[in-house]
């Protein structure tokens, strides 16, 4: 729990009348180092505190920070009150302000007989404050500092959309990239070629079909309730793209960093459910409602044991920040929330396998099962509406890949590359977003392989398999958890992940890699295939 | 085509209508479904939407020209249906089989089980939500179209049987091809074994689900893997032999209730399983065989004109397949008849599927490995 | 113990069983015909059903096929059943000749459940009325189908629904040309 000390930092004596000063910053922030601007959250104070003095108590007082600039550009000028002889208090909870690198506390006191004393800290103490990287209600701040004629709200509500659009733009491409992947996956392992034609070695595909999805013709059918019908895709799209705003695909690349961030992930995720259920309904088919009502019922159920298991990991970091969970973890795999303790190991397979359902990933795609309900709630979508469904499906897996990584996997971090390095190059944040992505991209392979291996699962196995094992054995894991950071040592919880590490992971791999080798040699004749015709071009 | 009447009993209840057109179905067929939320309270079935009035043609064509129209009473296991009629003629003419073309009669209907057998467990598997295994098997199926096609130049419908004898010899170096293919082919079948028979999500699905014991089987015609699955160990070929059966070694595999219960779904589909392994031996020991024959294939009768009746079964992959022939001395048959595995099995899909749940009603029309071309010929 | 029988014994078995008059002939298996048929009397019939499966030396527990025949010049409808016992291995084939105005049988739904939709196939493609079937309508053709397809004198309709049976032959609607010599 190295990181949620609070940072309260005593400077040197003051240059006339001795004392400390300290600045104390609200308990939730990592540091900064450098000048970039900072804006306090709903709820902070900034508060410094003046030790040493004598302050006369009574008299208007100001403490000046050279070090901080304000808003309007000169140094930060605080109203103040003397709390008693040696303390002056002075709060600031509204605005910008940038560090510059002094570090020099200031007391202005006017003393009721008009005269003015000052005294400052010693220049040469140590001050550093400590806050979060750059976001979004900082870019807008940025952007009202620049266009000062528009209003703050217009600014505001400008760079929102800005953000939402550079967020959301990447999105079909994501989704086209995926689905070409994963039909190429799938034709490798059936013995096919895949997609080839469009673009190089196929890699276009995505973008013939999203454009031969946008030109067909839009069927409503008649007696379905075209506003909910029209409506449903985008609230399914709405979910997921929420989702976008939490996750950290670099020590900075993050569109917010909420405090409840685990808390908005799970929570907004069951907008996808509402998308399905009203497109199931609306579509006026039996079918279709019967495989919206399948999905609620997988979705919500599912979204227990997967909090449960990401309750662990809260547990262990001790907040809902995905990036504070990411800063716990280290780059190397020992370090990882996966092998953190075994309940987060038994943790990550619950949430996984939840996660699955969530997607409506085959074993559980009950709900656009195929050989049953030709495409369940989907069914009698067409053209761009079509689309949208399954583009959220495959997005969605690039979630998963993402949550798994940030949570399990040690997210953005590099080996033998620390935080504090990071911060001093925007090449080590981009080297930090490539880990991120290959180990997001493992994830997705994951999914994609098991979809293609595994038949599906009957609606009361499903269930069964969610209310009888998952959540009981979640639970178990948040338990297991409490009590393990509360009463392992820290040497055997040190031990116990290198432990984990070798047994589950090197000898998991080991075994795995051994499987394989054994596979190849034992259908080795399947190289007659490659004579018939088959095999890559 | 017919109207089906549900009286409105239970205002709870969902009426789901299931194809004729649906991925699962296997072929057009309607099921209407009476549930209450997922578990059915029946599926009635629907059939006549493959109807092709291919009886009715019989008494149009000459003998011989019927050929053609057999591979359509089954156009998945088209050789055993050739087989059936050339037998049935035979039967009604008493004509001569010359020995060569017995055995690649036998060829043939073995390979011919096996792309069949093919086809039901990988629309099983697929049925089930596992697409991969049944592109995997047909990989398989193509290396046995291939074969055939190179043997008699078609790779669905064959008319490659003829009434007395076949209608093509071996090509050159065709029998060293198949045999290499069966070396190649045995191991693929215990992949596939892995893959999917032991697959716990698979015996969840299947086994002890929508069990048909050996009464209910025999009373409801069931036949073939249907039959041998429920526990009666009955095979055409080895029972009532026709052809070269009797100089060939196999076994028949019976369902033993491996992961359930004898007669359960899981039980349909290794019995299967197991037919594969034997079709394989057969082919093998009937190309061995049928080098030592001499080489006449054919013996086309001058004018069939035959009267009387006869009655001949064969043993195709979906079952006994008996054909029942009349002839009145003209040069058409009189009356023809085809009695399919798939007609018996549908008639048992109502009875069984009280209780089970939709998903359930899916996998039950696809162990029984119902094809829409035999019900409705 | 199996033991198949031929049909003279099982003839004999029947007359035994049921009574002289329910089996009216044996045709032998000579000349065209192939397998022996047993004549039973139609009135008769679901007795005989009743015996050929629950006497343990018959045990006929497989209704192969049910086959109607139209003999116009005959004047009736055969209805032909193959029956197969799995444990004795026998064979019987059974005949009811039916005259051809009103085809009525009774149905061995009771006996062998697998008749269900054997009989009525034949009933819809035949006109043969099963009694005491629990459900017979057609199976194949469309309910409101206006004949019986398969009765030799079944002349196709014209049209159904709306949609002509016939088509005209597509070269007589090319427009004439000049090029074509007649």
């Amino acid at each position: 729990m190295r990181m949620r000390a609070a940072f309260a930092l005593v400077l040197a004596a003051a240059a006339c009348g001795g004392g400390d000063v300290a600045v104390q910053l609200p308990a939730t922030r990592a540091p900064i180092r450098d000048a970039r601007p900072t804006r306090l959250h709903a709820g902070e104070t900034l508060t410094v505190e003046g030790r040493g003095g004598p302050f006369t108590a009574g008299a208007t007082t100001q403490v000046i920070l050279p070090g901080l600039r304000g808003f309007k550009g000169g140094p930060m000028i605080l109203p103040a009150r003397a709390v008693g002889p040696d303390r002056v208090l002075a709060t600031y909870d509204s605005a910008v302000f940038r560090y510059t690198g002094s570090s020099v506390v200031e007391v202005e006191q006017r003393l009721p007989d008009g005269t003015t004393k000052r005294l400052s800290s010693d220049p040469r103490a140590p001050f550093a404050f400590e806050l979060a990287p750059r976001d979004v209600a900082t870019a807008a701040l940025l952007a009202e500092r620049a266009l000062p004629s528009l209003p703050g709200w217009l600014v505001g509500a400008l760079t929102l959309l800005l953000v939402a659009a550079i967020v959301s733009l990447p999105i079909p491409v994501l989704a086209g990239l995926i689905v070409t992947w994963e039909r190429k996956i799938s034709a490798a392992m059936q013995s096919r070629i895949g997609p080839n034609r469009v673009g190089p070695r196929g890699w276009l595909q995505w973008l013939a079909d999203g454009v031969k999805l946008l030109l067909k013709e839009d069927v409503i059918p008649t007696a379905a309730d075209a506003r909910l019908f029209r409506a449903a895709p985008y609230l399914a799209f709405l979910g997921l793209f929420l989702t976008f705003i939490v996750l950290p695909f670099s020590r900075t690349l993050i569109v917010a960093d909420l405090d409840v961030g685990v808390l908005f992930l799970v929570s907004v995720t069951s907008l996808v459910v509402v998308g399905i259920l009203v497109g199931g309904w609306a579509s006026n088919s039996k079918w279709s409602l019967l495989g919206g009502m399948r999905s609620a019922a997988q979705i919500i159920s599912y979204e227990l044991p997967a909090s449960m298991a990401l309750l662990t990991l809260v547990v262990t970091t001790g907040s809902l920040r995905t990036q504070a969970i990411v800063a716990a973890q280290g780059a190397a795999p020992w370090d990882w929330f996966l092998f953190r303790t075994p309940f987060t190991l038994v943790a990550f397979v619950i949430w996984f396998i939840a996660a699955l359902a969530e997607g409506n990933r085959t074993p559980f795609d009950l709900p656009e099962a195929e050989s049953e309900l030709v495409a369940g709630f989907f069914t009698e979508y067409s053209g761009f509406r079509f689309s949208l469904y399954p583009l959220v499906e495959w997005v969605n897996l690039a979630v998963i890949g993402a949550v798994g990584t940030a949570l399990f996997l040690g997210g953005w971090r590099v080996p033998f590359v620390t935080p504090e390095m990071m911060a001093t190059s925007w090449l080590w944040d981009l080297l930090g977003f490539f880990v991120f992505a290959l180990k997001d991209v493992a994830i997705i392979f994951l999914v994609i392989w098991i979809r293609w291996t595994l038949p599906r699962f009957r609606v009361d196995q499903m269930m069964s398999l969610c209310w009888r094992y998952a959540v009981p054995w979640s639970m178990a894991c948040v338990l297991g958890t409490l009590a393990w950071v509360w009463l392992v040592p820290s040497g055997v919880d040190q031990a116990a992940r290198i432990a984990l590490f070798a047994l589950v992971g090197v000898g998991g791999g080991a075994w795995f890699a051994l499987r394989v080798r054994a596979n190849a040699r034992a259908y080795s004749d399947l190289v007659l295939n490659e004579k018939l015709g088959g095999g890559r071009p | 085509m017919s109207e089906i009447v549900i009286d409105r009993g239970d205002g709870d209840e969902v009426v789901l209508n299931m194809g004729p057109q649906h991925p699962s179905t296997h072929g057009v067929i309607r099921f209407v479904i009476r549930t209450d939320g997922e578990i059915m309270k029946e599926a009635i079935p629907d059939v006549g939407y493959l109807h092709r009035a291919i009886e009715h043609i019989a008494e149009k064509c000459t003998y011989e020209g019927f050929m053609p129209y057999t591979d359509r009473v089954d156009y998945v296991c088209a050789m055993t249906a050739n087989h059936a009629w050339a037998l049935a003629v035979e039967k009604l003419g008493a004509l001569p089989v010359p020995e060569r073309a017995e055995y690649l009669r036998v060829i043939t209907d073995e390979l011919n089980r096996i792309s069949s057998h093919a086809i039901a467990l990988g629309a099983m598997a697929m049925d089930l939500g596992a697409t991969t295994p049944f592109m995997l098997i047909l990989r398989e199926r193509e290396f046995v179209n291939e074969l055939i096609e190179e043997l008699c130049g078609a790779r669905l419908t064959y008319n490659y049987h003829r009434v007395g004898g076949v209608g093509w010899d071996l090509p050159a170096g065709w029998r060293d091809k198949v045999l290499r293919w069966c070396d190649h082919f045995v191991p693929v079948i215990d992949e596939y074994q892995r893959l999917i028979a032991e697959n716990a999500l698979f015996v969840r699905r299947l086994a002890n689900m929508a069990v048909i014991t050996a009464e209910e089987a025999v009373g409801y015609g069931l036949v073939g893997p249907n039959l041998r699955a429920s526990g009666v160990d009955f095979d055409v070929r080895r029972d009532l032999p026709y052809s070269v059966y009797p100089k060939l070694k196999f076994e028949v595999p019976v369902g033993r209730g491996a992961m359930g219960t004898v007669g359960d779904a899981w039980d349909r589909y290794a019995v299967r399983i197991d037919e594969w392994r034997q079709s394989v031996a057969l082919v093998r020991q009937a190309l061995d065989l049928v080098a030592g024959t001499p080489p006449e294939f054919l013996s086309t009768p001058k004018k069939l004109k035959p009267t009387g009746e006869a009655f001949a079964r064969v043993e195709a992959a979906r079952g006994q397949m008996s054909c029942y022939v009349v002839g009145d001395g003209g040069a058409n048959a009189y009356r023809a008849r085809f009695r399919t595995g798939s007609f018996n099995a549908m008639q048992i899909i109502r009875a069984k599927s009280r209780g089970l749940m939709v998903a359930d009603l899916v996998a039950l029309i696809a162990s029984l490995d119902v094809v829409a071309p035999e019900i409705d010929r | 113990m199996a033991m198949a029988m031929d049909a003279e014994a099982i003839a004999a078995r029947l007359r035994a069983l049921v009574g002289e008059d329910a089996i009216t002939s044996v045709i032998a298996a000579e000349g065209g015909v192939r397998d022996a048929v047993l004549r039973v009397a139609i009135p008769r019939w679901l007795e005989v059903a009743r015996a050929l499966r629950d006497e343990p030396d018959l045990a006929f527990d497989f209704l192969d096929c049910v086959t109607a025949v139209d003999r116009p010049k005959d004047g009736r409808i055969d209805v032909v059943y193959h029956l197969f016992s799995y444990r004795h291995r026998h064979l019987a084939v059974v005949r009811l000749e039916a005259p051809r105005d009103d085809a009525r049988v009774p149905s061995v739904v009771a006996v062998w459940p697998t008749a269900d939709w054997n009989e009525r196939e034949q009933y819809d493609l035949f006109g043969v009325r099963f009694d005491g079937h629990p459900d017979l309508r057609r199976l194949l053709m469309p309910e409101d189908w206006p004949n019986h397809p398969m009765r030799k004198d079944a002349a196709q309709p014209p049209s159904y629904r709306g949609m002509p049976t016939t088509r005209p032959n597509t070269l007589d609607l090319l427009p004439t040309s000049t090029l074509v010599r007649k």
